[in-house]
This record gives C-alpha cells, structure tokens and sequence, in this order.
C-alpha cells in the first residue's frame, strides 16, 4: 500500500509539473525583431475564402512569392478567421501589439481613421512619403481620389484600393428573367407602369410566388424604385445638398408603391427575412422574376447554375417615371470602395516603417499593378497588342478552377488590395455577353450626382453621429419594413418622419453636410 | 385477477403512447441530420432551386467531398482538433477529478471556502480582453495548449462530479481509511471505479465541448496551420453568405456547388463524435449512481 | 482571566487549524493544480473587470487607462436600451427556465420507461443528434422552416390568419426561439437525468409492483426522488444563469422588424464591445448581467437549502 502510495504521489507531482510547465513554460516565438538588414514585415490582412480553399497563407501564392521577390521584402502575412474579421480585428486593437501592415476597412474603424492616428495606432502617411513616390504621384494626379484618402486634418491613413476607372464602379443592379419576357411578349420594362405589369404577368402566368425577390438591404443598393420617384434610399446628395431619403418628399409614394406590391403579392412576402441564399434559389427556381445582383456573383452564377438551355437573364434598368428618362439613381460605388480589404495602413509601432511603405508603393507602380491585375506575365497572361490577354491558366484552368479562384491565386483584382484596378480586368471577367450588356445598361444612370463620398466627421462629433445614426437609422428600417407590410398604416408616415426628426434627423443631416463641404474645400 | 388484467391493459396504453411519441420525437431530432446528409450528397444546383421537405438525394454525386478534401486546411485542421480533444480532454479529466474529490471532502477546513471561489467563478468573468491578456502574459496564446490549459475545468461540470463523489456512500470509505489509506488511495481505488458513468458522462461533455469549440481558437491563434476544424467549418460555413462581399464581383463563379460543401464538411466535422457517443452510452445504464442517495 | 481565556480560544482556533492541516494536508496538495488554474485563468482575469469603471484605450493599456468611476453604468442606465434589452432578456430566460428546464427530466423519464432495450438505445441515441448541428446551419433552418412557404410557417400562418415569415411577426419570435432551442438540446440535457437514473435500485420497483403501483405511482413515487438531488442543482445553477442569453443565435435570428422583442443583453455587449469597441462600456454591461445572476443564484441556494436541505453548499 505504501509503495502504491508513493507512486500515486509521483504520478501526481508529475501532473502538476506537466500543468505549471503548460502554464507558465512554453514560450512562443517572439515577435519577429528585424535585426539590421533584414527586410521582413509582418501583414495583417483578411484572406478571402476563394483564396483560403486554395491555400493557407497569402503569401503562397504565385502573384505573392513574385512581389517579393521582385521588391525584395519578405513578407509574413497573419490572417483572422474569415467571418471573425472584424471581431479578430477589434482585439487585435485592443491587445496593444501590431503588425507592421495592418489591412482593414479603416473606415469603420470607431471613430474614423483620423482617431487610430491620434491614438497612435496607426501613422500618418504623409511621414513617408519619399518611401511611396508611386503612390504619392497618382493621389497628385488623381485629385478625386486624394480628397477621398484625406482625412480633415489632412492625415493620409492608407495605401487604398482604388478602382482605376468610372466603369469599374457600376457592378450591380436589377436582373430579370429575360426569357420570360420574351415568352410573355413583354418589353423590357422601363416605366413603374410597365415594372408593374410585368411583375403582374409573372405572378400570374408564371405562376411565381414572389416576382420580386429583394430585402430592405437590396433596395438600398441599387436605389431600384425609389429612384423613379426622385428619392433616393439612406444618405445621398442632391444638388450639393446631403439628404436623407426617407425624410424627402417622393419617399411616400415609393412606400406605397410597395405596400401595394407587397398586398398584391408582388414584392416577396419574406422580404423582412430574405437572405441571399434564399434569394438566389428564388431566382434559379422560377419563384423570382426579378432579383438584385452584380455582374458576376449574380448574372455570372446564376447563368452557370442555369437550370436548362433557355434560361436567360438580363440586367433591367433602374425604373423611371416616364418613358425615356434617365434614372436619378442606381447603384454604384465610390472610387475607394468601402470594402474589407480595401485600406492597408501602417501601425505607429513598427520599426520598419519605411519598408512597409516600399512594399506598399510598389502595388501603385507600373510593375505592380500589372502583377497585381494581371499576375505573371507569359503564366498567368500574355501581351497580345499590348492588351493584357489572361491564358487559359485563368480563364480555362486545366485543374478545372473557376475563373475566381484561378485569379485569387495571381491576382488582386477580384477582391481588393492596395493597388489600382484595371478595366481590362474586368472587360475579361464579364465574359458573357448578358453580364456586358448588363454592365451597359447599369452604367446609365445619374448617380454620379447623388454618390456622397466617404465623409470625415469631426473628431468630437463622432460618438455623437454613431449614436444619433444608430438611433436614426434603426427605426428608418423598422419602420419602412412594417410601413411596406402595412402593419404600420401609411397614414402614419408624416408621424414617423416627425420621429426621425425627434431622433436627430436634422442634427445628423448638419454634421454630414459640414463634412461634405469640407470636403470638397480639401 | 380483474385487476391485473386492468393494469397491463393501462400498461400497454402507456407503453404504446410512449411509444409513438418517442417514434415521433426520434423523428424530429434526426430529420435535419439526415437532410444534411442527404443534401452533402445531392447536386448542388438542384439543391438549390429545391423547395419543399427532401427525402432522397438529388442526384447524388460525391463532388462536394472532393471539393471539401481539396481544402488545404481541412486534413490539418482534422489533426489539430483530435489532439485538443485528446489531451484537452485528459487534461480536462485529471483537474475536474482532483478538485472533485477534494470539494466533496466536507470535514477538511478549507473546502467550504474553495468552493465558494469555485463557483463565484461561474457568474463573474473578467471578460474577454482581461483574459485574453491573461493568457497572452503566460505565452500560451498561438500554440494549441492557449485552447487546452485556459478551458482545462468547466466549473458546471466539476460541481457534478464532486455531487456524484458525494453520493458515494460513506461506509465504503470508512472501511478503507480503517486500513489507513491516503486520500489518492481512497480517490483510485473506491471512488473512481464506482463513479464510472459521473465520468464517463462528463469525459463526453468535455470532449463534446472541445470538439465544438472555436472561439479561443479564434481569439488565441495566428497561424491558420493550427487552426482546429470548428474555425475552418465555419469559415466554410460563411464562404457563401455574400452580404460580405456585397460590393461586388468576389468569388462569383464559384457557383452553388459551396452549399453542398457546406454540407459535406458538416458531416465529415460531426461524424466522429457521433460514433464515440454509443461507446460512451453503455455506462449510462451500467454505471452505478449519480447524486441518487436520498436526501 | 479574561485575557488568558481569549488566548486559550486563539491558540485552540490555531491549534485546530494545525490538527486540519496535518489530517489534510494531502487533500490541499491535490487541490493545488485547481486553485492555480483558477487563479490564473479566472481570479486574474477577473481583476480585468475593473476595465468596466475605466476608460479602456488600448494603447495606454489596462494599467494606464483613466479612471471613469460609474459612467459607464451611468450611461448604460440611462441609454434608451436599457429597458428594452433588460425586459427582453428576463423575457426569454424566464420562457427558457419555465420550458426548457423541465422538458429534459420529462425525456428521461419517459425514456427511461422504454422496455424495449434496442428501441431505448435508439431513441436516446437520436435525441441528441440536434446537438451537434452549428448554430450557424441550425439558424439557416429555422429560417426555411418558418418562412411563408416553409412547412411551419405555411401551417401557422393559415392557422392565425397572419402572412409572411413567421420571424416578421414579434409575438412569434419569443415561441421560435425558445421551441428551437428545446429541440436542439432537450436530448443532450437529458444525458444527466438518463445517467442518474441508471443508478435506481431495480429492488424498489420490484417492491412498488408487489404493493400494486401503477407506471405512473412508480414513477412519482420512486423514479423522480431518486433524481431529485440532480435536479435541484441543476436547477439551482440553471437559475444563476438566468441572465445569460447566447448572442449569437439572436443575431442570427433577428431583422430590423423584430428588434423590440429580440435584442438581449448579451446581444448588446457583443455589439458595444466588437463594433464600437468600446470595451469599458461593454464590461460594465457584463459585470451588471453577473451581479444579477449571482444575486438569483445566492437566493435559490439559500431557498433550497431551507425548504430542500441541500443546496450548491
């Protein structure tokens, strides 16, 4: 028994040996010091999920190994969990200890961008501006593009994505069922008038439970409907004015509009709950006419899935009022598009500060956006008449890769990344000619008039504009869902505007307006 | 003679009730499990387009097991999370079962205190950042042991096994402490062995638990090698949901095919643990007792 | 006299301390591993939670941070959510403890009354099943289930006259939610009951038989006391967390039309922590969440320990 003890006892001390060496041994690698000479950074930065079903690391792919080799910089990227982007992003804030590139959308950051400065968290470019002279010419070059980078102080906060072109910043808009038509003998409607016989000849001939598949979040983007009325959806700008939809006058007769659709059965009787999945099998299984998408994750997708020969779609043209007018209103994008990926900035801490902003400078110059929009040349494309042509690794991979994840692995183009867009990207990319003729046809409209850019507030108005928005605009989207389900009479809509005031409509229209003038004096 | 035919027939009533609601009740808990799998199988743009409640695969392909195998993450993942249920769970074991038996010796001083601490501990936290900061100080996070050492005792769980040590009955202890047994002597060779099914029970939670288990991997890890498989499963889980990429034209033609992926990687990350269930159920009804003294 | 008694009581307090440490001094080497563990992984990150009376800025650090005293409570009892997020969280725990704390002891026992031992395994075995399936997947059930065309939602919705998703009507998202999460766990909850109950004496049914007890007597009278021990603490623990609302089916489950009836607390730290990092608000939110909880969770032990005899401790 005592011998059995004393074993049990060793046992034992080894466990609480094992335990305090789990505990307090087990050092990790320290954070990688550049001794001198050595030129290594460390990047932070989202890894797309086309890109994480091929690899683990950014820096395995091909269009990373050359831009190292060709800047001479190592690079180590760390990626967050895709889905805990944010939350990852949030405590790696917190946690006090950064990389030396930091790619986020910088522009939710809380606060503003200009805050993670004065916080010391990230660093004013403006500092290292003999290390990125590519970057600086173009911002030079581009006066647009400058003013959107700016923050009021005048701090640069990152190299952006910046779309190289005004036709690279329509990509979405309202597809329809174009064989539908055609089988009905209907025209591509144009008129609301027209919208609704069309949509009434889907539910009715078709047999079509919702002829109209959007949410709440759908018709903001593309402004569909709303636009026919002179309204726009949320913030946008009307003759140098900020403006806030639902407040203006034309927002009511959209309501009713789709209070009447949704009655009718017109609008989809989920549409509160609708979500993409759902709205994607609407539009492939006959229970949608017509559905908000893009270029290729919708017309592009849904074609490939096309469940037989005739299955044809089209992209429609925003609704307007009368016959042969141009829609106000569409979708579209800034030139720095507000996406995840789309600002890499460069933490205050780092020590090497001034590679950083080599490694990013190089995405701007003439090599790097080359390799960054097109990728190897005579691998992943070839000069044809000085036209970057992509080769069959691309469009027709013999792995059988999709055209997406065969770009992911040579190119930033189909996401972001600090670079400039090519078109010749895109004139590649939209392959069929129903998604050209439908990047035609969402290029028409006026929304060039109407786009507000990403607007710097001041620094003590910020907590104040996050709250009175999230008050705002919380209530708008109630509100507008149960006003369209009608479980909230239309007749309370000059209430409810009433309330979007009491909430500090008007406070949040001032502070936008301000910031709007500030900067077009930029 | 009347009587008893009375009884059994009120005994087959019930026994027949009982019967058809648990049939009914099997059903429900396994039709979403065999939906999954039926649509892992299935094609994916029929899947889609498909309406209604699905009772055969449309037509099956293996494709989307393919596509999943493809994933460079998915294998790695797999080894990463059988050696944090393997370990996390022996881990697990050994602390739960020492503060266990330490919390049901009542006569000791400072038990009662200890487990006051233990259970204060079950209602307040620091929150996140105080101990992500906790365990970033020790230098365990990225390495796999931050998601093992951190989570090692689940205080739920050690308040059911030290009820079940309790439970035990006293006179079994007496005899041995007459032969002057230590307090390991009296844990291994009387409480253990007839506490089986409190730690077989318990074994499972924590493995389950571990199994499941992706927020300390995300809030811990850096690099996606050491990534356990819930982390890819999810990420795989959001890859189609476009409201993040509504800007544009990402991961267009990537098709349907990622909502049978989904699927599949269901299956693949859930089959495992299923089948350790039945292994793990025989000590249910063989074991002894659990907190059944009276009183 | 009087000093040299309160001297005797000291020294015999002390000595009986000596007397305790000797007899257990193997006891509290073993405890050693658990009490680092939770000093490491609990007490010292709970020292952290003064963050909710700071002004947490990262770079400053948690030392460095300013003091903030109670504003950050302040300004969370005077939010205009606060009323919201408080009711709606009593709400939906309350409808949790009331449905889906019983439900599972009800399982076992009806389980446990299935003769047939393959047909048990069986039924046991696929009630569980549910438990394994993410949240993720699960949500993007519900979601097809009570939509308007779903097989739920078609027959509620024909049933009360109403139309569209059932997730668009406020009074239905409490019953979805809280039916969703008893299918989803009423077989893993059930495991403890089944395990205590394996442990009945096979003798005290054979002696209620004899006496003339029906399925039902039996199961009252025999059955239920032998697990009543179990279902106390857990009731007592369930009772503790009656504040804790998981976040992140909520999220998952709501839309712009059913925020009144669905954001809970937990909701709202998640959000006040990760989206606007604001931390110290986010943690004051929390540390009030625990002091209700632990206050329930002190009461119910109290309670039980009177009316029951047995409690926590």
């Amino acid at each position: 028994m005592k011998l059995k003890n004393k074993k049990i006892m060793t046992l034992f001390a080894l466990t609480v040996l094992i335990a305090a060496f789990g505990l307090t041994g087990c050092d990790t690698a320290d954070e990688a010091a550049n001794t001198d000479g050595e030129r290594k950074l460390t990047y932070w930065t989202s890894l797309t999920s086309t890109a994480s079903s091929l690899v683990t690391n950014l820096g395995d792919t091909p269009m990373m190994q050359k831009a190292q080799e060709m800047t001479g910089i190592d690079v180590e990227f760390i990626h967050p969990p895709q889905g805990q982007v944010n939350e990852k992003f949030n405590i790696l804030i917190a946690s006090g200890e950064y990389p030396d590139i930091i790619q986020y959308r910088w522009t939710s950051y809380p606060g503003g961008p200009q805050k993670a400065i004065n916080e010391k968290i990230i660093v004013d470019l403006n500092t290292l501006k003999e290390d990125a002279p590519n970057f600086f010419s173009y911002l030079e070059k581009h006066d647009e593009v400058r003013k959107l980078s700016l923050t009021d102080s005048g701090a640069l906060f990152s190299f952006p994505f910046i779309r190289g072109d005004e036709s690279l910043l329509y990509s979405s808009g309202l597809i329809i069922r174009q064989d539908w038509l055609d089988e009905l003998g209907l025209a591509m409607p144009e008129t609301i008038e027209e919208w609704e016989t069309v949509l009434t000849a889907f539910r009715d001939k078709k047999n079509c439970k919702a002829p109209l598949s959007m949410n709440i979040g759908h018709f903001g983007q593309v402004h569909a409907f709303a636009g026919a009325y002179g309204v726009g959806i949320g913030y946008y700008l009307d003759n140098g004015q900020v403006k806030y939809g639902m407040a203006e006058d034309g927002y009511k007769d959209f309501l009713t509009l789709l209070n009447k659709w949704y009655d009718e059965g017109l609008l989809d009787q989920d549409f509160s709950t609708l979500d993409s999945t759902t709205m994607d099998a609407n539009i492939l299984n006959g229970n949608a006419g017509v559905v908000q998408g893009s270029i290729g994750n919708g017309i592009g997708r849904y074609m490939n899935a096309a469940p037989d020969d005739t299955y044809q779609l089209a992209g429609a043209p925003y609704p307007v009022r009368n016959k042969g007018e141009v829609c106000e209103f569409g979708a579209m994008n800034t030139i720095i598009p507000l996406m995840n990926n789309a600002f890499a900035a460069i933490s205050a801490d780092s020590k090497n500060q001034q590679l950083a902003a080599q490694f990013l400078d190089f995405g701007y110059s003439q090599e790097g956006q080359m390799l960054y929009n097109f990728g190897i040349e005579g691998e992943s494309y070839e000069m044809i008449d000085g036209y970057p042509t992509y080769t069959d690794l691309i469009t027709n991979n013999p792995e059988g890769l999709s055209m997406s994840s065969a770009l992911s692995m040579y190119t930033y183009a189909y996401d972001a990344g600090p670079t400039i867009q090519d078109k010749r990207y895109m004139e590649q990319y939209a392959s069929l000619p129903e998604q050209k003729e439908a990047w035609a046809t969402w290029s028409t409209s006026n929304m060039a008039n109407h786009l507000l850019p990403y607007l710097y507030v001041k620094d003590d108005e910020v907590n104040e504009l996050a709250n009175l928005s999230n008050s705002v605009e919380t209530y708008a989207n109630e509100m507008t869902t149960k006003l369209i389900m009608g479980i909230e009479p239309l007749e309370n809509y000059d209430s409810i505007v009433e309330e979007l005031n009491n909430r500090g409509l008007g406070r949040i229209l001032e502070m936008k307006q301000a910031a709007y003038e500030r900067y077009l004096n930029k | 003679m009347n009587n008893k035919i009375k009884k059994t027939f009120s005994d087959r009533c019930f026994n027949l009730i009982n019967t058809l609601i648990m049939l009914a009740i099997a059903f429900i808990m396994i039709y979403p499990v065999y939906y999954v799998i039926i649509a892992s199988i299935s094609n994916a743009e029929k899947l889609v387009s498909f309406k209604g409640i699905l009772f055969r695969p449309l037509a099956p392909t293996l494709l989307a097991y393919e596509q999943a195998f493809k994933n460079p993450m998915l294998l790695r993942s797999y080894a990463n999370t059988i050696f944090v249920v393997v370990v996390g769970t022996m881990v697990s074991m050994i602390f739960t079962i020492l503060g266990a038996y330490v919390l049901s010796r009542n006569n000791a001083r400072l038990v009662k205190p200890a487990m006051i601490m233990v259970t204060i501990t079950m209602f307040f936290s620091g929150g996140m950042i105080p101990f992500y900061f906790a365990v970033r100080d020790l230098g365990l996070d990225g390495s796999l042991w931050a998601l093992i050492f951190p989570s090692a005792i689940n205080t739920f769980n050690l308040i059911i096994m030290k009820t079940a040590f309790m439970a035990v009955p006293s006179s079994l202890e007496e005899s041995a402490n007459i032969d002057g047994a230590g307090h390991f002597t009296i844990l291994l060779r009387i409480i253990l062995p007839v506490s089986k099914s409190v730690l077989a029970v318990i074994a499972l939670y924590y493995a389950v638990a571990r199994w499941n288990a992706w927020f300390g991997a995300m809030l811990f890890l850096e690099e996606r090698e050491s990534y356990p498989l819930q982390l890819i499963l999810r990420e795989i889980l959001i890859q189609n949901d476009m409201s993040n990429v509504s800007e544009g034209v990402a991961s267009a033609e990537l098709g349907f095919i990622s909502v049978t992926i989904k699927y599949a990687i269901i299956v693949i990350a859930t089959v495992p643990i299923l089948c350790v269930y039945p292994f793990v159920q025989k000590y249910f009804t063989k074991g002894v007792l659990i907190g059944s003294v009276k009183g | 006299m009087l000093v040299k008694t309160k001297m005797t009581k000291e020294s015999k307090g002390l000595l009986e301390w000596r007397k305790d440490f000797k007899r257990n001094w193997s006891l509290y080497l073993m405890f050693l591993p658990v009490l680092l563990f939770y000093i490491l992984f609990c007490y010292k990150p709970m020292y952290g939670a003064l963050i909710a009376f700071k002004n947490y800025t990262p770079k400053l650090g948690f030392m460095g941070s300013p003091w903030a005293g109670f504003e950050n409570f302040r300004m969370f009892f005077d939010s205009p959510d606060f009323i919201r997020v408080f009711f709606n969280t009593i709400k939906i725990s309350c409808a949790s403890l009331l449905f889906s704390f019983p439900l599972p002891i009800i399982l076992a026992l009806l389980i446990n009354e299935i003769r047939n031992k393959r047909f048990k395994k069986f039924v046991q075995t696929a009630s569980y099943l549910p438990h394994f399936i993410s949240l993720v997947v699960i949500c993007g059930m519900i979601k097809t289930f009570v939509a308007s065309d779903g097989f739920v939602g078609y027959f509620v919705n024909q049933l009360g006259g109403t139309s569209g998703s059932l997730l668009q009507q406020e009074d239905k998202f409490l019953p979805i939610y809280i039916i969703s999460g008893i299918w989803q766990t009423i077989g893993w909850d059930s495991i403890i009951y089944l395990a205590a109950l394996s442990g009945v004496d096979v003798e005290q049914y054979e002696a209620a038989e004899i006496d003339g007890a029906g399925r039902f007597r039996k199961m009252f009278s025999i059955t239920l006391p032998s697990i009543s021990n179990t279902i106390i603490i857990l009731f007592i623990l369930a009772v503790g967390k009656i504040m804790n609302v998981g976040y992140e089916k909520i999220i998952l489950l709501y839309n712009p039309t059913i925020y009144n009836v669905s954001d809970v607390i937990s909701s709202y730290t998640y959000r006040m922590g990760f989206e606007t990092q604001n931390w110290g608000y986010s943690s004051a939110v929390g540390l009030f969440n625990s002091v209700i909880n632990l206050v329930l969770l002190l009461m119910t032990n109290r309670i039980s320990n009177k009316y029951a005899g047995m409690g926590l401790w």
